[in-house]
């Protein structure tokens, strides 16, 4: 039974860390440059690998896909299956307003394979596959492949499959779907840790949480856990845009304030009205509040929110934040999958009800709002409802002048043409 | 059945066809847009044998009845 | 006898009652596809009524088929309700009610059990409804003996009308709108009912079906227009007045005139030849059955001891063989006799 690697390499000190392995000279794809910072990554073998999944929980590693599940949990609940395991790389990057997982894909594709195989290893499997959604990742991906076939064969199987841009294509049911050959949608049935691709036991994980995977099992869970605070240990990657000079993806330390990562990225506070929290499957928080909030699922939940998929947008003042929420709740009714009637017909109600309060509509369209969320949280086959009915509340709640506003005068100083946030 | 046990409902299958709610309107009430919101509590036994024809009525037989699981929490 | 016939009543009758139920149940199961309902008709009743109809419908069918194996008519056995085409009467026809009878025992026997089989399944084997009415209706057609009654044809048109209404609520409820749902119900429902009428007319509703359809030889004709009154009793005893009358030219002529004893159909017997020291010696005779329109009237082919045959021919045209034995008991001429009718076919 293969162990942790043992600690003959030091990973980097404070941040950045998986940000760290910039692309050499010769390219992302250069492995001689990616193995002169980390070393390769335990060999999967027929059965889990205790001590790695042993390692991982002590280093306290959260899902970065967007639900935040303890990434130990998982792996030991696909190993603890009776067939072999399969491993799948959640490429697709759902949140429209997120960039960290093609950023890695396309610029650290080593990274991501050493976790993709340190997890086989710690899950005993012998196969992966990647669900992935950009071309430009798909063929990052490829070629890092290319440069390991030969000098770092592992046995393993490892496919490349081109999965739709779509919000649904990240759920974890639909993913797998997707890898065999199924549409891209949820069905019911037993959870893919249970039975997932071709029957069998399997794990699916978002690149970010492969990355930190990586480097768990090269410089062990106590490295991990230098950076960041105790409800959120590590690092990790936040896409910043909107009202800021600098926009991209950062890697912040776990329970880190959103003021600083503002200042990060040259943004000023007075130039904030609200923040969006997680993606669109987060919430918006009010400036006066969302400023001292810690980065972390525990201060986070307390707002409604979690670190999801970590977006971090910065509403400008001056932008109708109403008129935002309505554009994506109009595009959250078009990304449903179409099966499940609550979900189908209360977004769309709900969404009619948004553009109803963009125009003027009053207090009894907030009241019949608040009352079709309540109706449709947990009435899906998937989660998709609830992301939608979450973030529209939210903005229910941080832009209540607004709604106001537009009741009064039928529309607020913003420019009603100004499309901010973005949609595929 | 004698143990405890609720309704459970697959939303995909669901098409909104509405016999559920007539049949056991103690336990079931429709939507705005049709469809049946369940009330998740145990069914009493004196319901038992409506919930079982609720079942039975749905077209597409997207209802069942679940025995309570009392090892995974909600 | 009696018994015979009433079990000849029953199957027609309950076959008829079958054929409304099934379109019944035709007609609720689409009520129930397109979701209608109303505030007094809500949709678990069209439900069960599509339930309880169909439960009827087998009852019913199952006194059908046991009153056609029951009555000594025609020649059908119990396999036949169930294994189509191995019948000795009319074949083709009969099989079809063994065919449309199969399907509903799927269609009813997996709806029973539908939880159970899971939707999927169970609602691939219920498609099969649309062939298995349409079955029914043919083999109604083509077995039935009353197809050329005026009720019986009305009732046809009628149940077929709604079925072809139902199909149509059916193909134009398709949600959302599409155009070939619509094209095929139209056509096929046209097509089948055009095709039907024309069927109709060339086959059950024309003389001679009853051959074409393969009913054996030695049950009586089928297709006539005509109730069960003038109908022909394959056997029969009857009782007569026989009355010897002697001509000028030293003939003698017995007449025996009497009735069925069943029917109080009018029997003659007409005897022609010359006296002997112990009876008659017959040159010609004649026998004659039943009254005008449908006499039949025919000469006496052989004559022995007691026992005469004749070959009878009626207005239309349709011929009986007559083989009767009789017996003149008292010097009064009472005469007993029992007889025996074999149809010799229609003439073309």
């Amino acid at each position: 039974m293969a162990a942790v690697q043992p600690l003959t390499s030091t990973g980097p000190t404070g941040l950045p860390r998986i940000l760290a392995a910039a692309p050499g000279s010769g390219g992302p794809a250069d492995l001689a440059a990616h193995r002169a910072l980390m070393p390769p990554p335990p060999r999967p073998g027929r059965g889990a690998n205790r001590p790695l999944i042993d390692e991982v929980e002590r280093a306290g590693l959260l899902g970065r896909g967007g639900a935040g599940f303890p990434t130990a949990k998982k792996l030991l609940a696909v190993a603890s299956g009776r067939r072999r395991a399969i491993v799948v790389v959640n490429g697709a990057e759902s949140e429209p307003a997120s960039m960290k997982d093609r950023l890695l894909l396309t610029t650290r594709p080593h990274l991501v394979l050493d976790g993709a195989l340190a997890a086989a290893a710690a899950v005993g499997a012998d196969r992966i596959e990647f669900g992935i959604d950009t071309d430009d990742a798909a063929r990052s991906i490829q070629t890092a492949l290319a440069a390991r076939r030969g000098p770092e064969h592992t046995g393993v199987t490892i496919r490349i499959v081109r999965v739709p841009r779509a919000y649904i294509t990240g759920e974890e049911r639909s993913l797998v779907r997707a890898i065999g050959g199924d549409p891209a949608i949820p069905a019911m049935g037993p959870r893919p840790f249970e039975r997932g691709v071709d029957g069998r036991p399997t794990l699916v994980q978002n690149v970010e949480t492969l990355a930190h995977l990586a480097q768990i099992a090269a410089f062990g869970a106590d490295w991990f856990r230098e950076v960041g605070a105790d409800d959120e240990p590590g690092s990790r990657l936040v896409t910043v845009s909107g009202a800021v000079a600098k926009p991209g993806v950062y890697e912040v330390a776990g329970g880190t304030p959103v003021a600083n990562v503002l200042r990060a990225a040259a943004g000023r506070d007075d130039d904030v009205a609200a923040v969006l929290v997680g993606g669109y499957f987060g919430a918006w928080i009010d400036v006066a509040h969302a400023l001292d909030v810690r980065l972390s699922d525990p201060d986070l939940a307390a707002h409604g929110t979690a670190f999801g998929a970590g977006v971090l947008w910065f509403l400008p003042r001056g932008a109708c934040g109403l008129r935002e929420t309505e554009r994506v709740a109009t595009w959250f009714a078009g990304q449903t999958a179409n099966q499940c009637g609550p979900c189908v017909h209360g977004l769309a109600s709900i969404a009619g009800g948004l553009s109803s309060l963009v125009r003027g509509g009053g207090r009894d369209t907030a009241a019949q709002l608040r009352r079709w969320s309540d109706d449709v949280e947990g009435r899906g086959a998937c989660r998709l409802p609830d992301g939608a009915v979450r973030f529209v509340r939210s903005g229910l709640k941080v832009f209540a002048a607004d709604i106001e506003r537009h009741r009064i005068h039928g529309q607020c100083d913003a420019d009603p043409a100004q499309t901010l946030l973005p949609l595929y | 059945m004698r143990e405890p046990t609720t309704i459970s409902l697959d939303p995909i299958a669901c098409d909104g066809h509405g016999l559920c709610a007539d049949l056991l309107p103690e336990m079931i009430r429709l939507d705005d847009w049709g469809y049946p919101i369940l009330d998740r509590r145990e069914v009493p036994p004196a319901l038992m044998a409506h919930a079982q024809r609720a079942v039975t009525a749905c077209p597409v037989l997207a209802l069942k009845l679940r025995a309570v699981d009392r090892i995974r929490p909600a | 006898m009696i018994a015979t016939q009433a079990y000849w009543f029953l199957t027609r009758g309950t076959g008829a009652v079958s054929l409304l139920l099934l379109t019944g149940v035709v007609v609720l199961g689409i009520t129930g596809s397109v979701g209608w309902a109303s505030s007094r008709w809500p949709r678990f009743i069209t439900q069960g009524l599509h339930r309880n109809l169909s439960l009827m419908a087998v009852a019913f069918l199952g006194v059908h088929v046991a009153t056609a194996v029951f009555d000594s008519y025609a020649p059908i056995r119990w396999a036949d309700a169930l294994l189509p085409f191995t019948s000795a009467y009319r074949p083709v026809w009969l099989g079809l009610g063994a065919v449309g009878f199969d399907l509903l025992v799927a269609l009813v026997i997996t709806s029973l059990v539908r939880v159970r089989l899971g939707y999927r399944s169970w609602k691939a084997i219920h498609w099969l409804a649309y062939a298995c009415w349409p079955v029914a209706l043919l083999h109604g057609l083509g077995t039935g003996s009353d197809t050329s009654a005026a009720w019986m044809l009305l009732l046809d048109a009628g149940c077929l009308a709604s079925v072809v209404g139902a199909v149509w609520w059916r193909a134009y409820s398709v949600q959302p709108p599409q155009a070939l749902p619509r094209l095929a119900a139209f056509g096929a429902t046209a097509t089948g009912t055009f095709g039907v009428a024309v069927w109709l007319l060339a086959g059950p509703l024309a003389p001679g079906w009853a051959n074409a359809a393969g009913t054996p030889a030695h049950t009586p004709p089928a297709a006539r227009v005509q109730s069960a009154s003038t109908s022909l009793p394959t056997n029969s005893a009857f009782t007569a007045q026989a009355s010897q009358r002697a001509n000028a030219d030293g003939s003698v002529e017995l007449d025996i005139v009497g009735t069925l004893d069943t029917s109080e159909m009018p029997i003659e017997i007409l005897l022609g030849g010359t006296a002997t020291p112990d009876g008659l010696s017959v040159r010609r005779g004649q026998v004659s059955l039943g009254v005008a329109p449908t006499k039949y009237v025919g000469a006496i082919e052989s004559l022995q001891g007691g026992r005469i045959v004749a070959r009878l021919t009626d207005a239309a045209g349709t011929t009986v063989d007559v083989d009767l034995t009789m017996q003149i008991v008292d010097q009064a001429g009472t005469t007993h006799g029992t007889m025996h009718l074999t149809p010799a076919g229609s003439s073309i």
